[in-house]
């Protein structure tokens, strides 16, 4: 049944020209692996038949179940492109001379916002991306933000449109509204594409365009498909003109008069769109026919298209004659390898544009050239983007892309975690490859090697890898960088076994999910409590149901869902905090100040941090937050864990000694701001100034004994005084609904302390966008209590946004920080009430 | 106990059981012995001395301050002394001592039965199987008397004479034995733990070893009866997490908490096997008594190991930089023969060979492994590092160090961190000064230092001219 070998496969894997590696991207609900199905149908690994049925991608049990992609999946695919399907490729590096054949890597990706992370893991392996948009919704949220990561990651997206059937049968859209309908969607992908990135980059050419064949329209559920290529070889010969130039006259404001067999820019009484004359009429002519039995128009169409339907075929009516018909005028497999052959880059052409955003290390060293012209004798440079489980419990293939090189079974190589720093030997191991292996779907195969341009799967390299890394074989070799994800892990989960005894299996299978899912956290808290956070609810759903089930094996308690908070401060200290070390010798003076807002989402961001030049980074300081430019020189350290979201700066004169002790006011920084003062949370946006110092004369008087301590709780005092609060997490949360459904909504966001900030209409439909701003903590049950107050008409995407201070005095018990204080200090077994200002304030 | 004031004569003799003390010494035939007192009996203490000093004829000398916990008889003080025999008054731990015969001295308060049997009987109707165990300083001879009640009731008698019972088949814990064995099937979580006395390091100690069995205490003042409220289980998670700390720990302190228990080198070495074994770098501390600011002038070290006696082991301190655990969650950390079962070990004895919760140590693992860490989330080397060099140097032949490559032991990469790293030399920038004399004495206080405040002027004068 499969119409290729794995020799075959390996033969191609050589020919990097030939390669296109892509990503099917989408919102949730679009079709993607519906629409995936048909091109591994035409590879013969699925029947014909059953594309659009089987969802071949999607492998779990759970995913058929529900309907719904959780993990990515990855297939190999050869096909051959006929001779004059392969005269549109115009460029030397997108195709070997005399090959026709294509290997395709596809993976296809999950689309509800709770998994984008391994959209995220699909996009970096990647070159293009087919972008899936329903026809009938248009583009959606994540429709936006998956694309954006696409852009973000250099990936050329080639967009679909999908579920035209719908358009026709359903919503019975007449020619000219649905050609809107696209030609909307198109402008909308491309102000998105146009955002981020612009066709004079490196890229080349990114926005797409019908009339370029970079946009394909049809049904995924019915096997069909076409582009402006193929109507356009229909009618060149009658024509007598080039397939190229007539598709530029198939799109946009072109109208063809048949009487006087005229074209025209403009719409007047007696023409007609060429869109609509040509493309859609057809179609349209094609569906009325079967679809209201007029059995004689249905031959003479069916004699006219050519199609010869075979017997089977020819018995059935209505629906599933359309299908049969469609499906062969119009199949779907052929067009989607044409537009991935024709507009998808090949490896050959994307590395030399991606390897600056991928390599950490100099552009010019051994491995950034080799990745760059994609050179399979150079050092080998792989990227390990996700593990994905094998049949032998607690072990993974480690997915990946061979960037440059080869990477063969048994070969030694050196793996690279994301705290490798070269010249040490933190989280670097040299091991030995036990295999390669091909990723197809449900299935793996055993291959030798795998050169560069290449995805595949390695065995063995599980254990030194906690879900991504590099691999390679050039000793001065840097990382290639970590991925970002678009979603935060803010939803938290406390596991324990129903059996205490259980708690090392408990243990062991948190080790493993925590590999399993790129975004999954597993941790143990200082309160000794195992939490799995995940981006929603959903996505919590999936982990704690495979930790129990296939990691860990035993049965669970699970508390309900809560979020982490933040501590900060809301005002300036209002006095200069004093703190003295227990000799008495030594006094620090401190003052809390909140951050102006954006600066933490900035240092979260990673545009202002450690590694910085400190005079860039004060430059930038004082330009965008009016910080005083020598005080925005002097920052000491970011933290907790010395990147985080506050700041320790110094802005003393002239003190003796200062230097000495920086070290030990920084572990206390650390120190107080991973565990803050009001309930042992992480502080965020707070920026600390040293006032001044007085120090022991003496060295051993002013140890770090005397001032980690000391740092600590004149920290604290710190906090105290410049009333603190709390943050919680929210959401940005997209709700579409039919306008009657409006109301409902509001009302259920009331009741949540949501608020709405948008609310519009999607042009050419009857569904309205509501955006909203929604506490995470607010957030559980959201889902299911919108949909029985709006009849099951709204569906929420919901995906972390930023941090809000949960208004209320957390000294207050009866407010709700308050409560959340007393709660949380209660759970981690700490003393009840925080603690009063003076066991951290000293007199003089 | 109760200080106040003066005692007469009668009521010291009485208290501190000074009859009982001399026919000791005279048993025992000692010429010089030592009394160790706790703090707030160290005002009786020289009319303990003399008293017995009189009538035994035999020199007698009074231990101050005590290095470690005032509960842990101080034999390595009274050894220094050349005391042949210790007697130790108040509150104590009860550890096994192995150099110098110990007398322990308890307050005797004594206990009524009726009150006793009746809050059982009201609070616990149900209930069958009970263990008691009390406070030291309830007369032991009326506490016994409280055994006559009609249930399964097993007593953990004070080992206040140094003798070893099998600890495999006799519950030992606290420095208390059960003589009797258990009842063969009977878990013991049936069991209920009656503790008479207030809440204290000896009740904690408790809960955790018995971490099965439901706690309950008896105030013989008030006669009261309540559950105990102290959450074990959660403490116990949070040891959990201590020991996950230790997993990921690079560097390891031994802190020597105490230099009196039986055994306690045996299992400092036993710490430096199994962190060698985990590859782990450790160092041994010995600072007195332990406090957060001693602790934290090593920033170094990720977590201490502290030795002591059961009772001053567990340190949940927040205050303390890094954390503190106990050599049981040492061994559970990264001896993987052993693994957390809910059970907890607080004597340090146990876990060594000839001790009742022995693992014997699983073989060096040549092969290196890792483990996730599930509090930085991150991969750690688990085991001994033997290969490594032959990875980077794959020939065997010696080449030059690459700049780049080299690989910096655990203690010195931290030191590398360090922003400050000492005075700098400025070699040629300063001019060159014959040396002068110092400062002498003690940090705490040099000599002169009163007086260089007094006429601060004058000496700075002094020391800014150059010869």
């Amino acid at each position: 049944m499969v119409n290729f070998t794995v020799d075959e496969i390996r033969v191609m894997m050589d020919k990097k020209r030939n390669i296109r590696n892509m990503s099917v991207i989408a919102h949730v609900d679009h079709g993607k692996s519906t629409l995936t199905d048909s091109l591994v149908g035409k590879a013969g690994i699925i029947a014909g038949a059953k594309a659009g049925e089987m969802r071949f991608t999607d492998t779990r049990k759970d995913e058929q179940e529900r309907c719904i992609t959780i993990k990515s999946t990855a297939v190999t695919m050869y096909f051959e492109l006929s001779e004059k399907d392969c005269a549109f490729i115009t460029n030397p590096e997108q195709r070997e001379s005399t090959e026709k054949g294509f290997l395709i890597n596809l993976i296809d990706s999950p689309g509800h916002v709770d998994f984008s992370s391994e959209v995220t893991a699909a996009l970096r392996v990647t070159d293009g991306a087919l972008v899936v948009v329903d026809c009938v919704s248009g583009v959606c949220v994540q429709t936006e933000t998956v694309l954006r990561q696409a852009i973000g990651e250099r990936i050329k997206p080639i967009l679909f449109m999908n579920k035209m059937d719908r358009a026709l049968l359903e919503l019975q859209l007449d020619q000219e509204a649905l050609y809107q309908t696209f030609q909307r969607i198109v402008e909308n992908v491309n102000v998105i594409v146009a955002t981020y990135a612009d066709d004079e980059g490196p890229m080349g050419e990114i926005s797409v365009d019908p009339s370029k064949g970079s946009v394909g329209f049809g049904s995924g559920l019915h096997g069909w498909a076409f582009t402006l290529k193929q109507f356009a070889e229909m009618y060149a010969d009658k024509f007598k003109i080039d397939t190229i130039k007539l598709m530029n006259r198939l799109w946009g404001e072109n109208f063809f008069n048949p009487t006087t067999k005229k074209w025209s820019k403009t719409k007047d009484a007696d023409n007609k769109r060429s869109f609509n004359m040509y493309v859609l009429d057809p179609l349209y002519k094609v569906f009325d026919a079967i679809m209201n039995y007029k059995k004689e128009e249905t031959d003479s169409l069916l004699t006219k298209l050519g199609i010869k339907l075979s017997l089977e075929d020819r018995e059935k009516d209505g629906k599933n004659l359309l299908k049969a018909v469609v499906r062969q005028w119009l199949p779907a497999g052929d067009t989607l390898l044409q537009m991935i052959a024709i507009h998808l880059p090949s490896p050959a052409v994307a590395q030399k544009y991606r390897t600056e955003m991928l390599y950490e290390g100099p552009l010019d060293d051994e491995s950034a050239v080799a990745m760059k012209n994609c050179d399979p004798n150079g050092p080998l440079m792989m990227y390990i983007s996700k593990m994905v489980p094998t049949t032998d419990k607690g072990r993974f293939y480690a997915f990946g892309r061979v960037f440059a090189g080869k990477v063969c079974t048994g070969m030694k190589a050196r793996i690279m975690g994301p705290n490798y720093v070269p010249g040490n030997k933190a989280d670097l191991y040299e091991k030995a490859i036990q295999r390669t292996v091909l990723m197809m779907g449900r299935f793996v195969e055993a291959i030798e090697d795998v050169p560069c341009g290449n995805i595949c799967g390695l065995v063995g390299v599980d254990q030194f890898l906690v879900k991504t890394g590099t691999i390679s074989t050039f000793k001065d070799a840097h990382n290639l960088r970590v991925m970002k994800f678009s979603v935060s892990p803010v939803v938290r989960v406390a596991v324990e076994p129903k059996n205490p005894a259980d708690l090392p299996k408990l243990v062991e299978g948190l080790k493993r999910l925590a590999k399993s899912d790129p975004m999954v956290q597993c941790i143990i808290e200082e309160s000794g409590e195992h939490i799995v956070a995940g981006a929603g609810e959903l996505h919590l759903e999936i982990c704690l149901k495979d930790l129990e089930e296939d990691h860990a094996c035993i049965p669970l308690k699970k508390s309900d869902p809560v979020v982490s908070y933040r501590e900060t401060v809301s005002e300036e200290s209002d006095q200069v905090c004093l703190s003295k070390s227990p000799n008495k010798h030594n006094r620090l003076y401190m003052k809390a100040v909140p951050m102006p807002d954006g600066l933490p989402e900035d240092i979260d961001k990673g545009d202002v941090n450690a590694r910085d030049d400190f005079k860039i980074r004060g430059r930038y300081l004082s330009d965008k937050y009016e910080y005083d430019v020598t005080e925005a020189r002097k920052i000491w350290c970011f933290g907790p864990d010395t990147t985080g979201p506050n700041l320790l700066m110094d802005v003393t004169k002239g003190v003796q000694y200062l230097n000495e002790i920086k070290d030990s006011v920084v572990a206390g920084f650390q120190w107080a701001t991973k565990e803050g003062v009001l309930c042992d949370e992480n502080m965020r946006g707070v920026r600390f100034n040293i006032h001044d110092v007085t120090l022991h004369a003496d060295a051993i008087h002013r140890g770090g004994g005397q001032i980690i301590p000391t740092a600590r709780r004149v920290f604290y005092a710190s906090v105290l005084t410049a009333a603190p609060r709390l943050m919680e997490p929210v959401y940005l949360c997209e709700i579409q609904c039919p306008e009657n459904a409006v109301g409902g909504i509001y009302g259920v966001l009331n009741r949540r302390r949501g608020h709405v900030f948008e609310e519009s209409q999607v042009a050419g439909t009857p569904m309205f966008i509501v955006k909203a701003y929604l506490p995470v903590n607010e957030s559980f049950g959201f889902t299911a209590d919108l949909r029985s107050n709006t009849g099951g008409q709204a569906f929420p995407q919901c995906v972390f946004d930023h941090w809000q201070i949960l208004p209320g005095n957390p000294f207050e018990v009866t407010t709700k920080p308050g409560q959340v204080v007393t709660d949380t200090r209660k759970r981690k077994g700490l003393k009840e009430g925080i603690p009063a200002l003076d066991s951290y304030l000293d007199k003089l | 106990m109760s200080s106040t004031g003066a005692l007469e004569a009668c009521a010291l003799e009485d208290m501190y059981e000074i009859e009982r003390v001399l026919s000791w010494i005279q048993e025992l035939d000692l010429k010089k012995i030592a009394l160790q007192f706790p703090d707030e009996l160290l005002k009786d203490a020289p009319d303990v001395a003399l008293k017995i000093e009189l009538s035994s004829k035999i020199e007698v000398h009074i231990l101050g301050d005590t290095s470690y916990g005032s509960c842990c008889a101080d034999v390595q003080a009274a050894s220094c002394l050349g005391a042949q025999g210790l007697v130790h008054f108040g509150p104590a731990c009860l550890s096994q001592q192995e150099k110098l015969p110990v007398l322990y001295i308890f307050e005797k308060v004594n206990i009524e039965v009726n009150p006793f049997l009746t809050a059982i009987t009201t609070v616990l109707p149900e209930q069958e199987n009970y263990i008691i165990a009390s406070d030291l300083k309830y007369n032991q001879s009326t506490v016994t008397e409280l055994l006559a009640l009609n249930k399964t009731v097993l007593y953990l008698e004070p080992n206040v004479v140094s003798q070893r019972l099998p600890s495999t088949e006799h519950l030992t814990v606290s420095g208390r034995s059960c003589h009797q064995l258990l009842p063969p099937g009977t878990p013991l979580e049936n069991f209920v733990l009656v503790y008479i006395g207030e809440e204290g390091l000896t009740l904690t100690n408790l809960m955790f070893v018995l971490n099965k069995c439901t706690f309950f205490t008896y105030n013989p003042i008030d006669c009261t009866l309540k559950k105990e409220c102290f959450n074990v289980n959660q403490q116990l998670r949070r040891r959990y997490f201590l020991t996950q700390k230790a997993k990921d720990a690079q560097l390891v302190g031994i802190l020597v908490a105490t230099l009196g228990v039986a055994d306690h080198l045996k299992i400092i070495e036993h710490i430096k096997v199994l962190a060698k074994n985990a590859g782990k770098k450790c160092y041994t501390f010995v600072v007195g008594k332990l406090n957060p600011n001693k602790l934290a002038n090593f920033p170094e070290i990720d977590v201490f190991v502290a030795v002591a006696c059961p009772e001053n082991s567990l340190i949940n301190d927040k205050e303390f930089y890094r954390p503190v655990i106990t050599p049981y969650e040492f061994e559970v950390a990264v001896n993987s023969a052993r693994s957390w079962t809910g059970d907890y070990i607080t004597d340090f004895r146990q876990l060594l060979p000839d001790g009742g919760g022995f693992v014997l140590l699983e073989s060096v693992h040549r092969e290196q492994e890792t483990d996730v860490s599930l509090i930085s989330g991150q991969l750690n080397r688990v085991g001994l590092d033997c290969n490594e060099e032959s990875v980077f140097n794959s020939s065997g032949d010696i080449c030059l160090r690459d700049q780049n490559q080299s690989v910096l032991p655990v203690g010195s990469a931290f030191l590398k961190q360090r922003k400050w790293s000492g005075l700098e030399p400025h070699v040629g920038e300063t001019p060159v000064r014959i040396a002068h004399l110092g400062r002498k004495g003690l940090a705490a206080s040099y000599s002169g230092e009163g007086e260089k405040v007094i006429n601060q002027d004058n000496t700075l004068e002094k020391s800014e001219v150059p010869q």
